[in-house]
């Protein structure tokens, strides 16, 4: 049976207002990391071996730094500006790592939009207890009349 | 103009000391349409200004650039 795919927001250009934010929420299970590893290929034991994240100075295995990232993608596809979303770039730090189970909060501040070429700058960050743990910035575009 | 440099060598992923006023897409490989529009913010944003869609559309090398620049109100100490 196929499974119902939430809906994204439809916002074009004009909708969106610098200083706008934009959240939501995710936690990360043990599981999704291990699919991830599986799309990606990338199973370095720092994510997919216990055995090993207890001997590192993490003492557990932490989560794929771009899995987290990868909820950057969600929040311009799914919130702003949604359905008419064009990603065109996304600039990304590793501030602090992120363990199985933790909750996270995405968050997405337009900090300006170029109206000469329809282009929003997002400031991207996501937080764990108060803490960020990926910050960057992302620009994208809408695909208006499409 | 060094801080135009700056930000052409940022985006273009290119060396500042072989940007000149002739460095343009014809001779950039990475000065593409996509890079070209992450230009335009970049130098709106450092420069505290806003382009016109006529202003982007006559820019052609960076002398082009320089001079939308000087026509918002940019002094370059060359």
């Amino acid at each position: 049976m196929e499974q119902k795919k939430p809906c994204a927001t439809h916002l074009n250009f004009s909708d969106i207002q610098v200083g706008e934010s934009y959240t939501f929420t995710k936690v990360i299970s043990e599981e999704e990391v291990n699919q991830f590893a599986q799309i990606t290929g990338d199973f370095n034991p720092l994510h997919c071996d216990p055995a090993y994240g207890k001997q590192t100075k993490f003492k557990k295995n932490i989560v794929h730094g771009m899995l987290i990232a990868s909820f950057f993608s969600t929040l311009v596809g799914m919130y702003c500006p949604g359905r008419n979303c064009l990603y065109l770039s996304q600039t990304l730090k590793f501030r602090r790592p992120v363990f199985f189970g933790d909750h996270l909060l995405i968050k997405g501040v337009v900090t300006s939009k170029s109206e000469s070429v329809k282009i929003l700058t997002i400031k991207m960050e996501v937080f764990v207890n108060k803490e960020i743990v990926v910050s960057g910035e992302a620009k994208v575009t809408t695909l208006e009349n499409t | 103009m060094k801080r135009l440099k700056e930000i052409l060598a940022d985006v273009l992923e290119i060396d500042e000391a072989s940007i000149t006023d002739e460095t343009a897409p014809d001779n950039v490989d990475t000065w593409d349409s996509m890079n070209g529009l992450v230009l335009v913010t970049e130098l709106e944003t450092k420069f505290n200004i806003k382009f016109k869609m006529e202003e982007v559309t006559s820019v052609k090398c960076v002398g082009d650039i320089k001079a939308a620049l000087r026509n918002h109100g940019v002094v370059f100490n060359e």
